[in-house]
């Protein structure tokens, strides 16, 4: 009889077990409401006259929107450089060696004197911001390193970055770090001045987890993959206490720096007008904080 | 991800699945935290192994609707014809709706069982181990709420078995 009660208590423990939570709902924290900044992409947006991601066309990124988006890499001796590819490319854009294989003499070797093309290290894109635009912001991806980078070159970018954050005292806050690889968002997130983001790509719900979860600043969201943007999904990030990145491309006639394909704006068509005003205003109707 | 794919993998090692001479039929039912109240059949495929299929669901227990589909692996340390410890592989699909999302999510579940011989038919199996899920899709249905499945999780599960015919002793 004494062994059919154990059995029965069992039997009702585990069935109370039943209602354990399979999903985790995260609860609400102090909800945020920061202004849209436009960012300009590789530095430069798809201006024909910059190289993208070098220090001209940051220059013109810098002086015409409220900051920019640089791609890097790490050389043979953990030096940051602007790249967007992890291989490295000889002066007539043929890919030679992996960028982490080749050293920095190498890398400043490289100038194609008729189209300028060349590579400028991260470093010196800090320095101009902050003694020229200390106002403005920067966002460093780090094009999903996990593929690319391994933990000591994660370490040595989180190492320079943290150097020049130091630094470059005037760019705290200023600097944002997007990535899709938690080990190395976690060096950073901690570090004064610098927010780090959690790149979901296109899908919203994995986005919001991991940077809830890991206590980052935000998410960089690529709407149209998976999921599309609305403006509730902006408003559920801000009450978890989160900011939202959002790669969009526009395209103005008049203005060849933006590409306009689609807005997230009710449909409507986006004016250069329109955009400067939502640089100041941060209009509530465009609920980005980050473009 | 690679990680939980060798993990599956290594699971299903010992399954070694050939038709015997001696391969027995069982039906089982019972209870666990993600098998939730679940029925099944057993064949065994090995004179240490037995592999599981079940189907199971929380019949309204929690808040949402809970449906699961599990595959189990079951191999004796020493011999099936005694008591013994056990080593299981588990591979749990499962999905979860409520008001707010619809989930449907794969666990990898490595887990350690005592079988107990209550007659020669009767068995009583308690085994516990680690889910490790792997969402496969989520659709949302508003923004009210954010959230994410247990990516860690744990496991037990108590299980009568009743077997066709007798084992071989």
């Amino acid at each position: 009889m004494r062994k059919y009660q154990y059995f029965l208590s069992l039997v009702l423990i585990v069935f109370g077990l039943f209602a354990c939570e399979k999903i985790n709902y995260f609860e609400d924290r102090e909800a945020i409401s920061p202004s849209t900044r436009i960012l300009l992409h590789k530095g430069k947006g798809v201006h024909p006259d910059f190289q993208p991601n070098s220090l001209e066309g940051v220059k013109y990124g810098l002086a015409h929107f409220d900051g920019i988006e640089v791609d890097i890499s790490v050389s043979k001796e953990g030096t940051v450089w602007l790249s967007h590819n992890n291989h490295m490319k000889d002066k007539n854009g043929n890919e030679i060696e992996l960028f982490s294989k080749t050293s920095d003499k190498t890398i400043m070797s490289i100038r194609n004197e008729e189209t300028g093309y060349h590579y400028d290290k991260l470093e010196a894109i800090l320095k101009y911001m902050s003694e020229n635009r200390s106002d403005k912001f920067i966002s460093i991806d780090t094009k999903r390193p996990q593929l690319l980078f391994t933990r000591n070159e994660y370490k040595a970018i989180a190492d320079a970055i943290k150097r020049f954050t130091k630094k470059f005292d005037n760019l705290k806050g200023c600097i944002l770090i997007e990535s899709d690889c938690c080990y190395f968002l976690d060096l950073l997130k901690d570090t004064d001045g610098i927010e780090t983001y959690y790149s979901a790509f296109g899908d919203f719900d994995l986005g919001v987890a991991k940077a809830y979860q890991n206590e980052y600043s935000g998410i960089v969201f690529h709407y149209g993959r998976k999921d599309e943007l609305s403006s509730e999904m902006i408003e559920l990030v801000h009450k978890k206490g989160l900011k939202t990145k959002i790669t969009e491309q526009l395209f103005v006639p008049q203005y060849p720096v933006l590409q306009i394909e689609k807005t997230y704006v009710g449909g409507r068509k986006i004016s250069i007008s329109a955009v400067k005003e939502l640089r100041y205003k941060g209009s509530p109707s465009f609920p980005c904080n980050r473009l | 991800m690679k990680v939980k794919v060798m993990l599956c993998i290594l699971l299903f090692i010992p399954a070694n699945v050939k038709p015997q001479d001696y391969s027995r039929i069982s039906f089982c039912t019972g209870l666990g935290n993600y098998e939730t109240l679940f029925v099944g059949m057993g064949w065994q495929t090995g004179q240490k192994n037995i592999l599981y299929l079940s189907v199971g669901g929380n019949l309204g227990v929690s808040k949402g609707q809970y449906f699961n589909i599990t595959l189990e692996d079951k191999f004796y340390l020493l011999s099936s014809t005694i008591p013994r410890f056990t080593l299981h592989g588990k591979l749990i699909y499962w999905r979860y709706e409520d008001s707010y999302f619809e989930w449907a999510t794969l666990g990898l579940t490595p887990a350690i069982g005592y079988t107990l011989a209550l007659s020669d038919k009767w068995y009583f199996e308690i085994n516990a181990g680690t889910v490790f899920n792997i969402q496969l899709e989520s659709e949302r249905k508003n923004y009210l709420r954010a959230g994410w499945h247990n990516q860690t999780d744990w496991n037990a599960t108590i299980k009568v078995i009743y077997n066709i015919q007798q084992r071989e002793k």
